[in-house]
């Protein structure tokens, strides 16, 4: 556990060295978030207060959280397990008594905390500096938090599939932008779930895509009770479970098909 | 003329190479066009969704949305098709490969960008082409032979300004050495122009007609046709384009004599 615990700390030391790269996704960040705002308020601009049951700052508020978790939960690790499979280098980790998947999870939660920090953080504080009636301050921070954690395990085990599929196609990023694409939509980070179709909504709701982005933001802004939390934290990391049976199967399955090039 | 025809040739060869190479990978090629025709779908997706709840953002209804959207598609796609190699930049730069550009009797922004060629985003210029006619249809707009010839012009300005856009970010790297996060945050930036400029507030839109012209990408020159009015700022698209390139010209101009391949 200790040499995984060291794993981290180095991928989180050596995300934050990269000073210009830090700055420049906090400025990307800032460009979502005021897309947002300049495109929702214009589009509340026609109406009543509310449409769909949310009001304009509700909307503002989901949405730009969700965008900053995302920045967060994206860790681009599928590309590092596509590389490792692509030059061969994954035969070294195979052969070595740490497991493939434990390096890479502890690696991704190292990048993801650095995002967190240098990201996320910063805009949902400089959000509640304008929107402050809506944040609740309490026990339910901590909720926020372990919420946070279980969605960076629960993205890693996509982006884990993702990567694997190295061993079938040369080159991932197709698929990883398709990912990317569909969690951003149905996780609501693009337009309010409340916007979709009822049909839709059900859908949503019970897919894995909820989980991510939906749930630590309910943590922070609502109201619920604290069986709700507990309930809501259960279905996360159901879904993490089963995220991460099906990435062992495929991984089963990818493994037998092995075939490196090179030496 | 004859220099043109001289520059064309050596395109079709370079080319030629390249997409050979490109479809060596035919799995690859699949997948990824496949990518960025859901990645642009949701973009339509997400409009969709919008106006299943109200009438119009600005005064802009559903299909005059599309039509905005469609034409960014359109205006962004030779830039990602013809000028791949912006990305790469970085990698020439730092291992000095980049010298190989000087060395040869031909202009160097060509050559450099002659050598990729990014098959995949012609699934994205033909879902564009096809949304802009979708659209059109849909719009109150009669379009005659006129307008249309108008509305090819406005769209070859348009890529004209994104491709000068993002080129001039890749230059900096011939002060710089790594461009890519610059590259990067240009691409991203871009997506401002996919919105009305309504929205934006006076200072936002200023930026965006006179410093950098994400305007002209397609909000000015759909309106056009939206308006059914030619209006004076969607017709400067052109002239834009021209200045645009011209002032890529000088950068990359002023860069090469900059740039320093062997030394600190």
């Amino acid at each position: 556990m200790k040499g995984y615990l060291c794993i981290l700390k180095s991928s989180l030391m050596v995300k934050l060295s990269r000073k210009t790269s830090i700055l420049f996704s906090f400025a990307a960040n800032i460009f979502f978030v005021l897309i947002i705002f300049y495109l929702w308020s214009a589009i509340y601009d026609g109406s009543d207060n509310s449409i769909n049951g949310l009001t304009l700052e509700e909307t503002i508020i989901r949405l730009t959280m969700a965008t900053c978790i995302s920045s967060a939960l994206i860790t681009n690790i599928e590309w590092f397990i596509s590389s490792d499979i692509l030059t061969g280098d994954i035969i070294t980790s195979l052969i070595k008594p740490v497991k493939l998947y434990n390096l890479k999870l502890f690696e991704a939660m190292g990048i993801a905390i650095c995002n967190f920090i240098t990201i996320t953080l910063p805009t949902i504080v400089i959000l509640f500096m304008f929107y402050n009636s809506y944040l609740r301050i309490g026990v339910n921070i901590i909720f926020f938090l372990i919420s946070i954690i279980i969605s960076t395990i629960l993205v890693f085990n996509i982006d884990y599939i993702v990567g694997l599929t190295s061993f079938y196609t040369e080159s991932i990023w197709g698929i990883s932008i398709t990912k990317n694409v569909i969690i951003s939509i149905l996780a609501g980070a693009v337009v309010p779930i409340s916007f979709f179709p009822s049909v839709l909504v059900t859908v949503v709701e019970n897919s894995p895509f909820y989980a991510i982005y939906q749930v630590p933001i309910n943590m922070l802004i609502g109201n619920s009770n604290i069986q709700e939390i507990l309930f809501s934290i259960f279905i996360q990391v159901s879904w993490c479970l089963i995220m991460f049976i099906a990435s062992k199967l495929f991984t089963n399955k990818a493994m037998s098909n092995i075939k490196i090039n090179g030496g | 003329m004859r220099m043109f025809k001289r520059y064309f040739k050596i395109y079709c060869l370079l080319a030629k190479q390249n997409i050979k190479t490109k479809l060596e990978f035919r799995t690859d090629f699949i997948i990824s066009s496949f990518g960025i025709i859901i990645t642009n779908l949701a973009g339509i997706f997400t409009f969709f969704l919008i106006f299943n709840s109200i009438t119009n953002i600005k005064g802009i209804n559903y299909y005059e949305m599309l039509f905005i959207y469609s034409f960014f598609l359109i205006a962004i796609s030779p830039q990602q098709i013809f000028f791949d190699n912006i990305w790469n930049m970085w990698s020439h730069l730092i291992n000095g490969t980049f010298i190989k550009y000087y060395l040869r009797p031909i202009d160097n922004m060509f050559y450099y960008m002659s050598e990729a060629i990014d098959i995949k985003g012609i699934s994205q210029f033909l879902l564009g082409i096809i949304m802009l006619i979708y659209s059109a249809i849909n719009m109150e707009y009669r379009f005659t032979i006129g307008s249309i010839i108008l509305l090819i012009i406005l769209l070859i300005s348009s890529s004209v300004i994104m491709i000068s856009l993002m080129t001039i970010a890749a230059a900096t790297g011939f002060w710089i050495l790594d461009p890519f996060e610059i590259i990067s945050l240009v691409f991203k930036g871009k997506d401002f122009a996919k919105y009305p400029m309504t929205i934006y507030n006076g200072a936002v839109k200023f930026i965006f007609t006179f410093i950098i012209p994400f305007g002209f990408l397609a909000y000015y020159p759909s309106m056009i046709f939206i308006d059914n009015n030619i209006c004076l700022v969607g017709i400067s698209t052109p002239i834009i384009a021209v200045i645009s390139f011209i002032i890529t010209r000088y950068v990359w101009r002023a860069g090469l004599k900059v740039y320093n391949p062997t030394g600190s």
